[in-house]
């Protein structure tokens, strides 16, 4: 639910309660003080008339009967009555209906006989007075909550602007591009306070984030002297006459060791200068032609597994891309796919502007699709691959907006790089 | 054969020193740009391996020292700084190799007798083993006279073995020397074995002698004694 909808439900619901409470109690108010006003008007009514009837003569049994509004009429006994006031429905000859009265009775002894006396007051005027009243008030909530919809809306464009332009700001934010995140000085306090933690919040992502970058690069640069000394030294090492068996084994094992080392180090540095953008010579590269240079240095491996090749890289195909990247991304992708290939499998290859795509056959890999392309992911650890060629080609495309997919279908495993716009 | 050293770390500057002084070269050891500017400006080197992150000075000014004295020497750079850039001015100045740290003896040694060839040389020499003779202007290779069809790589291979006669070569020094830099990324070696096989087995048709010898998985050696 928006912000905006839930305050207005919330001002709707109690403006519609005090409404409601302010509208009952308004109507008492006024109708009281109406009836009182009557009562008022009558009881003066009353002593004129009584003052009148003293100074006139009256016969004795007369009943004086005026529009149902006056009427005196003798009583015999003798009793005394206050003033009473009372509310009668009676029926009026003008409207020919129904309607509400307001009435006064009183006893008056004149000239040795007691009359009663009523007058009628009609409240038609008095209760359209209390409809009109009732009127207004429901056309004034319908106003006012018509008026909060269109002022809260505004309220909410003008004032949530500066909030959605932060949090769009926020999320649209990227150290490699821009580490600055730049948020407009707010005239809201609240919102002054939310830039405020933004804005420290990146700023201490971005620290971490060039800390971390440098302590890789130093840490992969550092490690190679000590890489280069190790692995001079079991060379050295490797020259002495008369080994047995036994200690070229050991030898054996320590070189591995190193040289994966070795290898790893350099891919991660690899991987950091890509994400570092360290190679900005940009060439216009034919990738089909490098296809097939590379094709050819492989071919010894594609014998020896005995694979079925079929390639369409006639059709030159140009990316402005760097020439050791594309190399490297082209020499990974089949390396990749001779690796993991079946004695007598098929491997295919097809390059087109829109394009690339590689095949080959070999059962589905055990690491989960989504993980195909992360570093140090291989099926088999105790394989040679460092399980970092697919993050390197991944790594590579990210550079150049490409898009790549895996997918496993006719039991062919299928890598496409889409070059998208570029 | 002198060849200079110009390298801050003692113990790799060392392990060259001994690698290369097995094969018969003079060496001399700079670990600062002091000492490698006074050696150069003192004494006539053959080759010069120069590191460019030397803690007193950058390795590429000694290059243009070198350079400015119009001496016919050899030069590469060893760096652990893989930067295109430094590369290319490196390789602009005059340095006639470039190799990357870390790196493997055999493969600098293949490189400095392939630079000494072309600098004192002039390239134009023919490497001569027993039976074996490579013309290396028209790289082709004879045994026992008779020409030998090796892909390029097989033909790479094959210097290489040369240049470390009698020596362990790693499966992983191969590798780097056959595929350059891109080895690094393959990070996988199980290819060599394709490779070695068939050289051996083109090199045997023409009588050649079986040189190539299997080290226990590690890598091989080119045994000059032959079997």
């Amino acid at each position: 639910m928006k912000l905006l909808t839930k305050t207005s439900l919330i001002i709707l619901t109690v403006a519609l309660f005090i409404f409601f409470l302010g509208g009952v109690a308004f109507y008492k108010v006024t109708k009281t003080m109406i009836v009182n006003q009557v009562d008022k008007e009558l009881q003066i009514q009353m002593q004129n008339i009584i003052s009148e009837l003293n100074s006139t003569e009256l016969p004795k049994n007369a009943v004086f009967v005026t529009e149902n509004k006056i009427s005196i009429a003798p009583v015999q006994h003798d009793f005394h009555v206050d003033q009473t006031f009372r509310d009668t429905i009676l029926f009026d000859q003008v409207q020919q209906r129904n309607i509400l009265y307001r009435q006064i009775e009183h006893h008056a002894f004149i000239g040795n006989q007691n009359y009663d006396i009523v007058i009628s007051q009609s409240m038609l005027e008095a209760e359209s007075l209390v409809e009109q009243v009732v009127l207004t008030m429901t056309m004034m909530l319908l106003t006012l909550i018509v008026a909060m919809y269109f002022l809260n809306n505004y309220i909410f464009k003008k004032i949530w602007d500066e909030f959605f332009f932060s949090i769009n700001r926020v999320q649209n934010f990227n150290f490699k591009d821009d580490p600055n995140l730049d948020l407009p000085v707010s005239e809201v306090e609240e919102f002054q306070a939310m830039n405020d933690v933004f804005e420290k919040l990146t700023e201490r992502i971005n620290r971490d984030y060039l800390n971390l970058k440098e302590f890789t690069e130093n840490a992969s640069h550092e490690i190679q002297t000590p890489l280069s000394i190790m692995r001079a030294k079991i060379e050295l090492l490797l020259q002495e006459p008369n080994y047995s068996k036994k200690q070229i084994e050991l030898i054996s094992a320590l070189n591995d060791s190193v040289s994966r080392l070795s290898n790893i180090n350099k891919v991660l540095t690899l991987l950091t200068r890509i994400e570092n953008n360290q190679f900005p010579e940009i060439s216009n590269v034919d990738l089909s032609e490098r296809s097939k240079y590379h094709l050819e240095n492989f071919e010894e491996m594609i014998n020896e597994k005995d694979l079925k090749v079929e390639v369409e890289l006639d059709v030159p195909v140009k990316k402005e891309i760097n020439n050791a990247l594309a190399d490297i991304l082209i020499i990974n992708l089949m390396k990749n796919a001779i690796r993991h290939n079946i004695q007598g499998g098929e491997l295919k290859i097809s390059l087109s502007e829109t394009k690339f795509v590689i095949s080959n056959s070999g059962p589905k890999p055990e690491i989960p699709e989504d993980q195909l392309f992360d570093r140090f992911v291989h099926g088999n650890q105790s394989s040679e691959s460092l399980g970092l060629g697919l993050a390197l080609v991944k790594k590579i495309c990210e550079l150049y907006g490409f898009s790549i997919q895996y997918r496993y279908e006719d039991n062919l495993n299928m890598i496409t790089i889409n070059f998208g716009q570029n | 054969m002198k060849i200079l050293i110009i390298e801050d770390e003692k113990a790799l500057s060392e392990s060259i020193s001994q690698y290369l002084g097995d094969e018969g070269y003079h060496c001399e050891q700079a670990l600062d740009y002091q000492t490698a500017s006074f050696k150069i400006n003192t004494y006539e080197y053959d080759c010069v391996l120069v590191d460019i992150n030397l803690p007193d000075g950058n390795g590429l000014n000694i290059i243009r020292e070198l350079k400015q004295k119009k001496l016919k020497s050899g030069i590469i750079i060893i760096s652990a700084r893989n930067s295109i850039d430094d590369r290319i001015e490196g390789l602009d100045i005059g340095a006639d190799d470039y190799l990357v740290k870390p790196f493997n003896l055999s493969e600098l040694n293949s490189r400095i007798k392939s630079v000494i060839r072309r600098v004192l040389f002039s390239g134009s020499s023919e490497i001569t083993f027993n039976e074996i003779r490579i013309d290396t202007d028209a790289i082709q290779v004879y045994v026992n006279d008779q020409l030998v069809n090796l892909t390029k790589k097989e033909y790479d291979l094959l210097i290489f073995f040369l240049s470390n006669k009698n020596r362990v070569l790693t499966k992983e020094s191969i590798g780097e020397n056959v595929w350059g830099d891109y080895a690094d990324t393959l990070s996988s070696f199980d290819f060599i074995y394709t490779h070695i096989k068939n050289l051996k087995r083109k090199l045997m048709d023409k009588g050649c002698a079986d040189y190539l010898e299997n080290m226990y998985g590690v890598g091989y050696k080119f045994n000059a004694a032959g079997e």
